[in-house]
């Protein structure tokens, strides 16, 4: 099958020599030879750019330059390239910046592999010198929810031409973050989105790059980010307002603005254990029962306890003052069996949305409620679960990730500030599964799916809960926004059986062998020692 | 006898005071603990890591021995 005819789309303005004949070298040594070079001088002062221009489309049939007749910026030079396209595929290269020589090459292997793909997008390091490539940036597979908060797809972005047409281009109310705009755009018609797990891109470092200084570069750009996730969040109805981390440049945060807030049932299964939380003695569930009554802001909901027999009286007696009208108990008599607790507590449960909820959690934010409820209202996501922290501020849960087909907790046991590879503890992503300790699903899912599977009557069965929601092509999501506190494994013993290992990967390994979540380049979310040295893998042809 | 139970009782409301202070004083600290632990567990996971490559070296025999290994590797993955 013949390569598609790819159209490099770049802008190029005030470029320096060297980098600018470093960017037309990376093109021609591109091992693919169906491309075309689109290049659009945004009327550059410095004479030598126009003049490397020109002298690059006269040894190269396939680079073509146009020189504007003013400066127009980088959007109005973006969408002139975008005219000269002809090829079947767009690929957005900045005028500093290189590609692999592998690049279009491996992605025509890519789209022949996946014909119905419409963007495609790859991993990307940064040149800090001569030849030296740092910050490697090992994304995870598609992830809509991550998007949102962070412009993670970046670089190498190649996109179908027709769909980019569709779109209207590169839009100039995003001036600064056009990109952004545009793969939002695309994305929301995209028929499939593929991610390459190769660094094809490098993102050179220079002093006035935001590569190089962040934030401090262009504010602007970021507040055109935060407008266009915005205007996104309108058009697919994700009820949100979206608003700039102060801390972190680049990162977003999304806050709900429900219209309606629909009937959530939340469902604890519960012995009314009692345990010491910060140096007094607490029935877990009482606690649990108080902070969410006491703390949040969401009006419409109901409480459902699964009690098992033999619980201490007293205790119940508080539990039903604590949850007033809200609360319904339902008596368990069985031998102990999370799921089976928690598919009784669903059946009472009158609710559209459930709320898986452990009795050792106590809630922290107070609009957690809302936020589970703004993503799980969106008809493509299945499960949104939250962060949990340890009660001494440590990370107990950022979503969970698989190695070996076995899930985990990354960064369990580490600082409550810790961002994470990438940030992507501060993120909202798609990890294959959250804990059942905090987990929103919509009720006919719930129902659809047959709860939670009793084969897994202790651990694994809120895992097996959410892949079978992947399975089902819906997404889950980890909302790092959404924090409660989580007295961990206090009611039992958390350790996992050999057969209950063997039975999630007899299940599911073909799901979970390569965590979409993650990236093959990385172990203990960390990029692996040989994955550094991608770099040394070019093979370059002669030109 | 009515003074001192009133005593007694404000007595017992200071105390009471003084033990939710302390109580608040020590989960401030175990905030901090646990902020520390957990760079700490990092820096241990990190420092795991340099390990295991230490080892993998002594168990190579020399630097020229990973250093193939780890070409072997790259050209395998070709």
């Amino acid at each position: 099958m013949p390569a598609p005819l790819f159209s490099i789309v770049t802008p190029v303005y005030e470029t320096p020599a060297p980098v600018l004949a470093k960017m037309l070298r990376s093109v021609r040594r591109q091992r693919c030879g169906d491309w075309e070079l689109c290049l659009v001088d945004d009327r550059s002062a410095a004479p030598h750019v126009a003049e490397m221009l020109a002298a690059a489309e006269r040894e190269d049939e396939r680079v073509r330059m146009r020189r504007r007749e003013e400066n127009g910026g980088i959007v109005a030079a973006s969408n002139d390239a975008l005219a000269m396209a002809e090829g079947e595929f767009i690929a957005l290269l900045d005028h500093d910046d290189e590609l692999h020589p592998d690049a279009l090459a491996l992605v025509a292997e890519a789209l022949a592999a996946s014909p119905e793909a419409d963007y495609v997008y790859s991993d990307e390091d940064k040149i800090v010198g001569p030849g030296l490539h740092l910050g490697p940036f090992f994304k995870p597979d598609w992830s809509p929810e991550r998007l949102r908060t962070q412009m993670y797809t970046c670089h190498l972005s190649v996109l179908r031409r027709s769909l980019v047409a569709e779109v209207g281009g590169f839009d100039p109310e995003f001036e600064g973050a056009q990109d952004w705009d545009l793969v939002l755009k695309a994305t929301e018609r995209a028929r499939a989105v593929v991610h390459l797990p190769r660094v094809l891109y490098h993102w050179r470092v220079i002093a006035t790059s935001a590569a190089a200084r962040g934030g401090e570069t262009k504010p602007w750009a970021f507040e055109a980010g935060t407008r266009a996730v915005q205007a996104h969040c309108e058009r697919i109805g994700l009820q949100a307002r979206v608003e700039r981390d102060e801390v972190h440049p680049g990162l977003h945060h999304l806050r709900p603005q429900l219209r309606e807030e629909p009937l959530v049932s939340i469902v604890i299964p519960t012995a009314c254990q009692s345990r010491e939380v910060r140096y007094q003695q607490q029935v877990l569930v009482d606690n649990c029962v108080r902070s969410v009554r006491e703390r949040s802001t969401y009006e419409n909901y109901e409480i459902v306890c699964v009690l098992d027999a033999g619980a201490p009286a007293e205790a119940v007696a508080e539990l039903r003052e604590l949850g007033g009208e809200r609360l319904r108990i339902v008596d368990y008599d069985q031998p102990f069996d999370f799921a089976a607790k928690n598919n009784l507590g669903a059946a009472d449960a009158k609710g559209e949305y459930l709320l898986l909820l452990n009795d050792d959690v106590e809630v922290a934010t107070a609009d957690w409620i809302e936020r589970m409820v703004m993503y799980a209202s969106l008809p493509e996501v299945g499960v949104v679960g939250g962060r949990l922290l340890l009660e001494d501020g440590r990370i107990q849960h950022a979503g969970v990730r698989f190695q070996g087909g076995l899930p985990g907790h990354p960064y369990h046991g580490y600082a409550g500030d810790f961002a994470g590879y990438s940030n992507d503890v501060l993120v909202a992503r798609n990890p294959l599964a959250v804990t059942g300790a905090c987990l929103m699903t919509p009720r006919n899912l719930y129902d659809q799916l047959g709860g939670l599977a009793t084969e897994f009557p202790l651990n694994y069965n809120d895992v097996d809960y959410c892949l079978k929601v992947r399975a089902a092509g819906k997404r889950v999501v980890y909302d790092p926004d959404l924090v409660m506190l989580h007295f961990e494994s206090s009611t039992r013993s958390s350790d996992v059986e050999e057969w209950e290992k063997d039975l999630l990967k007899r299940k599911w390994l073909p799901l979970t062998a390569t965590d979409p979540d993650s990236n093959p380049h990385l172990i203990d979310e960390r990029p692996k020692l040989l994955a550094r040295l991608d770099f040394a893998r070019r093979r370059w042809p002669r030109v | 006898m009515a003074d001192e139970a009133a005593e007694l009782r404000a007595e017992l409301e200071r105390r009471e005071a003084e033990i939710v202070r302390l109580r608040d004083l020590l989960i401030a600290r175990d905030a901090e603990l646990g902020s520390a632990r957990g760079r700490l567990l990092r820096y241990e996971r990190r420092f795991g890591r340099l390990r295991r490559t230490v080892t993998e070296l002594r168990a190579g025999g020399s630097v020229k021995g990973l250093a193939g290994k780890a070409a072997r590797r790259l050209l395998r993955r070709h």
